[in-house]
């Protein structure tokens, strides 16, 4: 699924996928993938991104309506 | 000076200090001669039958004798119809070497001289029983059932050229030259490595997608050179049983085929996955780099099938088809990195 959540964080700071990824230390194509859906960042990514954008872990990868989870899902 | 230059240029330093190391053992010892001699064999007898030289070594050591005499001066031994011998002696008058051929090229083994002038006696055999006497009187395990029949020896006029070498023992410098070579090519890849950084960039860093994709490609890679050996070892078992079945590949060039199936499986499923540069590399230097090596070895690769010698005993061996196939599988890899390189593009 799209995170597309993570992308308009990224736009309002008039950020391009190379600026987050050089700030939390990844690959440009890594953050492609994780607003793409391709790609589930494990926790450590997930606190460096919302850092950088200055947002909850909620606010930018809990989706709405979303209570329970297996976090089993395959990487 | 940045860190980076500074080490780039103590890794050449050490190349080029460990190349001059060699050097100083690269033997120079090594005395030769050559004698052009017109023989003329009437009645049985052989006109400038008898010839001597002499060869001076200077240096105390091991070396390997190497005779090789023959009619003209063609690539293929070409006998004449006698039979020469030739015998070595040092000084004092002791035999250090011995043999006799019609036309021959013969190493000896490794044997001790020492510094002083040798002679180089030679004659001409033109009966059976002449070379019986001088290989019995000189020649160690000489077989006189092996001497040619007489009906084989024939007047004529014959151009011979006799080469006597005292070829010095390379063996410490070959060892010395292969580190070499092992230690060089580690610096290299240093050098090319820290030249394929971008500046002040840290170490070589793969981000977590990169690890995790970088996991599946060794993976991957893994099971195809595990199917490939397994084919080819049960081709084998089957070609023992069926004789008429042959492998034309020299076993070592199955190997390297092995190997390379692994990196070339490796390198393409890290690039189509982002995975194959570390944050900091400097994409097209890699490209350029892989291109030119590449490039090299399919080159050398093809002056070796014009030669024709890329096949040894009916096999394809891989002293010298091996540069064919790594250039191939660079070139896989390379084709590789372009479609990734036009797809990014396309995407942008």
């Amino acid at each position: 699924m799209k995170n597309l959540k993570l992308k308009a964080a990224r736009a309002s700071f008039d950020m391009s996928q190379q600026d987050l990824a050089d700030k939390v230390g990844v690959s440009r194509q890594t953050i492609n993938a994780i607003e793409k859906g391709d790609y589930n960042p494990t926790i450590n990514l997930c606190i460096a991104i919302c850092k950088a954008l200055n947002k909850t872990l909620d606010e930018l990868f809990w989706e709405p309506g979303c209570t329970t989870g297996t976090g089993l899902e395959d990487h | 000076m940045s860190k980076k230059f500074k080490t780039v240029k103590a890794a050449i330093l050490g190349m080029i200090v460990m190349i001059a190391v060699a050097a100083l053992f690269v033997p120079r010892n090594k005395y030769q001669t050559s004698i052009n001699n017109v023989i003329t064999v009437k009645n049985g007898v052989a006109d400038n039958g008898n010839f001597t030289t002499v060869l001076e070594v200077k240096k105390t050591g091991k070396y390997y004798i190497i005779a090789d005499w023959q009619k003209g001066t063609g690539s293929e031994l070409e006998a004449p119809d006698f039979v020469s011998g030739l015998v070595i002696t040092d000084e004092n008058g002791k035999r250090v070497f011995a043999t006799s051929a019609s036309a021959i090229h013969i190493e000896s083994a490794l044997l001790e001289l020492e510094a002083g002038k040798y002679t180089l006696s030679f004659q001409v055999f033109t009966s059976r029983n002449a070379l019986i006497d001088f290989g019995t009187g000189n020649i160690d395990k000489f077989d006189p059932y092996g001497a040619p029949d007489d009906d084989l020896f024939k007047d004529g006029t014959w151009n011979m050229r006799y080469n006597v070498k005292f070829d010095p023992d390379y063996s410490t410098f070959y060892v010395i030259a292969v580190l070499t070579g092992l230690v060089d090519g580690l610096l290299l890849v240093v050098i090319v490595v820290i030249l394929s950084q971008n500046q002040n960039a840290p170490a070589i860093k793969y981000d977590e997608r990169q690890i995790a994709c970088r996991g599946k490609a060794y993976k991957y890679a893994f099971f195809s050179m595990i199917i490939y050996y397994a084919i080819i070892t049960m081709v084998a078992m089957a070609s023992d049983f069926f004789t008429s079945m042959r492998i034309p590949y020299a076993l070592d060039f199955l190997v390297l085929v092995g190997v390379l199936i692994g990196i070339v499986v490796f390198a393409i499923i890290a690039i189509m996955k982002d995975a194959y540069f570390s944050l900091n590399e400097n994409r097209t230097f890699i490209i350029i780099i892989f291109g030119v090596i590449s490039l090299i070895n399919i080159a050398i690769g093809i002056v070796h099938i014009v030669s024709g010698d890329h096949i040894e005993d009916g096999a394809i061996n891989i002293a010298n088809s091996g540069n064919l196939l790594f250039g191939i599988a660079m070139l896989a890899v390379l084709v590789s990195l372009l479609i990734k390189k036009l797809l990014e593009e396309k995407e942008d």
